[in-house]
């Protein structure tokens, strides 16, 4: 494709409205050509239209769809900072967890217990938790991911509230590509609540940090 | 099992904040709401970070950008689901060739924008080519052909892209209406190539009209629309 065909294509390219293999003609004499100067002002101009459009909410189910697919193919072994304390409810059954997370948007159930040993709840913007349980037995498999690695002295400690009580059932810090799984000894139950909080590497005795996940059992995702 | 009733009073704000309970607002460094709600992004701290592989990056980025891209996605495709595959196709190329954003290249939205047209309008050719075949699925059941490594602009078009970005609201009022402005004849052409996807043959064909008249409307319009940003920029 000589310059003046590239010209006459110039203005549709820029608004994509060239067919593939007219675009990968331009494209490469594009590569080795400085004669087209109001390429890039054309390019500019229509990538502008974009923002006529009028702004949409997607579904809540296509951030976590998004993470999912984007998720790297080899995940590290999980990787614990600190301890692992002990936490058993009293009477918990395992439940569904419907994510409403602080700062995240509300949340959604990909997949919900009943007697299903899996539960995925979500925020619409990606970052993911993930719990794997019995009905009604400990350990519950948490796996955290979008959530980004926090640097030397800070990691992520994860809590269940009820009735206003925080207690930790875990440190733990998402690895380079966000993502950290690992087991806690306690059940959920429909009216408990699942936080993540962001601290000091060893834990904290009570929530310091910004809240960055919070999961509630049953209940609305609102 | 350690905690206090101050640290729980914060907490129990923290989560009424979050949606959880009463509505009343947040209180204290627990709730980190504010922050998130609104993200500051450095998009050239994310670019950096998303070419790391780091998951928590095209999170952030899929949450700043979501509503901007499925508004475009669904104005070119017309239904909710299509647009949503383009979205996601969209997000994933970024993430999956993010060795090709230009870290310098200004807004990271508007490589989004970009990406997203292309992969929305790459569907809406592939969904109308499989209509024509009534052959509504691909062998492997994809619907979405394409080349999932296309779609991100060189560095240049992505800075110029950027420029026009700047002032996201005053480009809009000035191409909304340079846009009214257009002869009709020229407006028909310019939107239904970027709104409806449609290459010039196809305009073409759909408009009765050779395909050299719509290669010159598509060049007179788009040039009227530069034009106009221009006059901003020197404006300024």
């Amino acid at each position: 494709m000589n310059c003046d065909a590239v010209d006459e294509l110039l203005a549709a390219y820029a608004l994509d409205a060239v067919d593939d293999d007219e675009r990968a003609a331009i494209e490469a004499h594009l590569a080795t050509c400085d004669r087209h100067e109001d390429m890039g002002e054309l390019l500019a101009t229509a990538g502008g239209l974009a923002l006529l459009a009028e702004d949409r909410e997607p579904s809540l189910g296509l951030g976590p769809r998004l993470l999912a697919s984007a998720q790297p193919d080899e995940t590290r072994a999980p990787r614990r900072s600190g301890r692992v304390l002990p936490f058993r409810w009293l009477g918990a059954a395992a439940a569904a967890v419907v994510l409403v997370a602080a700062g995240f948007g509300a949340g959604a159930v990909l997949s919900r217990g009943g007697n299903e040993s899996l539960v995925q709840v979500v925020s619409t913007d990606g970052a993911l938790v993930r719990a794997e349980a019995t009905p009604g037995e400990a350990p519950v498999k948490v796996t955290l991911s979008g959530l980004r690695r926090r640097p030397e002295g800070e990691g992520y400690q994860v809590w269940v509230v009820r009735d206003d009580a925080w207690v930790s059932v875990g440190i733990c810090n998402t690895n380079e590509n966000g993502w950290w799984q690992g087991d806690f000894d306690f059940a959920l139950d429909d009216e408990d609540l699942l936080a993540v909080t962001v601290e000091p590497s060893g834990g904290s005795t009570r929530p310091s940090g910004e809240v960055v996940l919070i999961a509630s059992g049953g209940g609305s995702a609102d | 099992m350690d905690h206090s009733e101050s640290s729980v009073s914060a907490a129990t704000s923290a989560l009424s904040g979050a949606g959880i309970g009463d509505p009343s607002p947040p209180a204290g460094r627990v709730t980190g709401e504010g922050e998130a709600a609104s993200p500051a992004i450095d998009d050239r701290e994310l670019a950096r970070r998303l070419q790391q592989r780091d998951a928590s990056a095209l999170a952030s980025l899929y949450r700043a950008y979501r509503r901007r891209a499925f508004g475009l996605a669904y104005r070119v495709l017309g239904d909710a689901p299509a647009a949503e595959d383009a979205v996601h196709a969209a997000f994933l190329a970024l993430w999956e060739r993010a060795d090709r954003i230009d870290p310098d290249g200004g807004k990271l939205g508007a490589l989004v924008l970009t990406v997203v047209h292309r992969r929305a309008v790459d569907l809406a050719r592939s969904r109308a080519r499989s209509q024509q075949r009534e052959a509504p699925r691909s062998a492997d059941g994809d619907d979405l052909d394409v080349d999932p490594s296309t779609g991100i602009p060189d560095e240049r078009a992505q800075q110029a892209f950027a420029r026009v970005l700047d002032d996201e609201e005053a480009t809009r009022r000035r191409l909304s209406a340079a846009l009214a402005r257009l002869p009709e004849a020229q407006r028909a052409v310019v939107e239904l190539a970027y709104f409806e996807g449609l290459t010039h043959r196809a305009i073409a064909e759909r408009l009765g009209l050779p395909d050299g008249t719509v290669k010159s409307r598509l060049r007179l319009g788009l040039g009227h629309l530069r034009d106009a940003l221009k006059t901003r920029e020197e404006g300024a």
